[in-house]
């Protein structure tokens, strides 16, 4: 396994370590998000560096070798890539659903007056509906150019 | 398209797992392949050839539509 691996491993454990620093040291409304991003690194980089310790071990090595292959072939398999295509062409289609039954909802909400402020979340969730439409159309241009 | 992928790996006394790992593919893909659920790559199906050591058409039979 590589090193850089620990050392990211380790550096994700010092950010955090100085987030929660940081936290105790300042008295600020953004603590408990400050924690739980203190939380979110600390957690997968002692993961992380408890991986390398685990399959550096020399009894690991063969076992290390196998996964790698294993995750390499699953990774590259074209059945696989396919699936993964497709299924991100499903979940793209059904967020654009979401979105566009989100906005019909908020609207109907906010004229009720069910909730306040709704313009400011319709606008938003647009914002979000056209960014998602563009994209697609500028991806597709750039893959049509490539291939 | 059918193929006789499932027939000649047999032959060769092959496991559907030993197949998907000399070929560097999952052994869901040799599965779906030989169930004809999947119908492989170009390159892929060239390495099936290649590896029975036997024509691609002999694999592999495509059915024109009607």
């Amino acid at each position: 396994m590589k090193k850089s691996y620990l050392w990211c491993g380790l550096s994700f454990i010092g950010i955090g370590c100085v987030l929660i620093g940081a936290t105790i040291i300042f008295d600020t409304r953004l603590q408990s998000l400050l924690y739980g991003f203190a939380g979110a690194l600390i957690g997968p980089g002692a993961v992380m560096a408890g991986k390398y310790f685990y399959w550096i071990m020399p009894e690991n090595a063969e076992r290390y070798k196998e996964k790698l292959d294993h995750e390499s072939i699953e990774i590259h398999d074209e059945r696989n890539e396919g699936l993964r295509n497709k299924a991100g062409r499903y979940a793209f289609l059904l967020s654009l659903f979401v979105i566009s039954t989100s906005i019909v909802v908020f609207s109907i909400l906010g004229e009720l007056e069910v909730i306040e402020n709704t313009r400011i979340i319709i606008m938003y969730l647009g914002a979000l509906f056209l960014f998602q439409i563009v994209s697609l159309s500028v991806f597709h241009r750039h893959l049509q150019k490539k291939c | 398209m059918k193929n006789n992928v499932e027939r000649i790996r047999k032959e060769k006394g092959l496991s559907q797992e030993e197949l998907a790992k000399r070929l560097r593919v999952s052994r869901q893909t040799i599965s779906s392949i030989e169930t004809g659920k999947y119908n492989p790559s170009l390159d892929l199906a060239f390495a099936i050839a290649d590896f029975f050591n036997k024509k691609i058409e002999d694999i592999f039979i495509y059915e024109r539509s009607k």
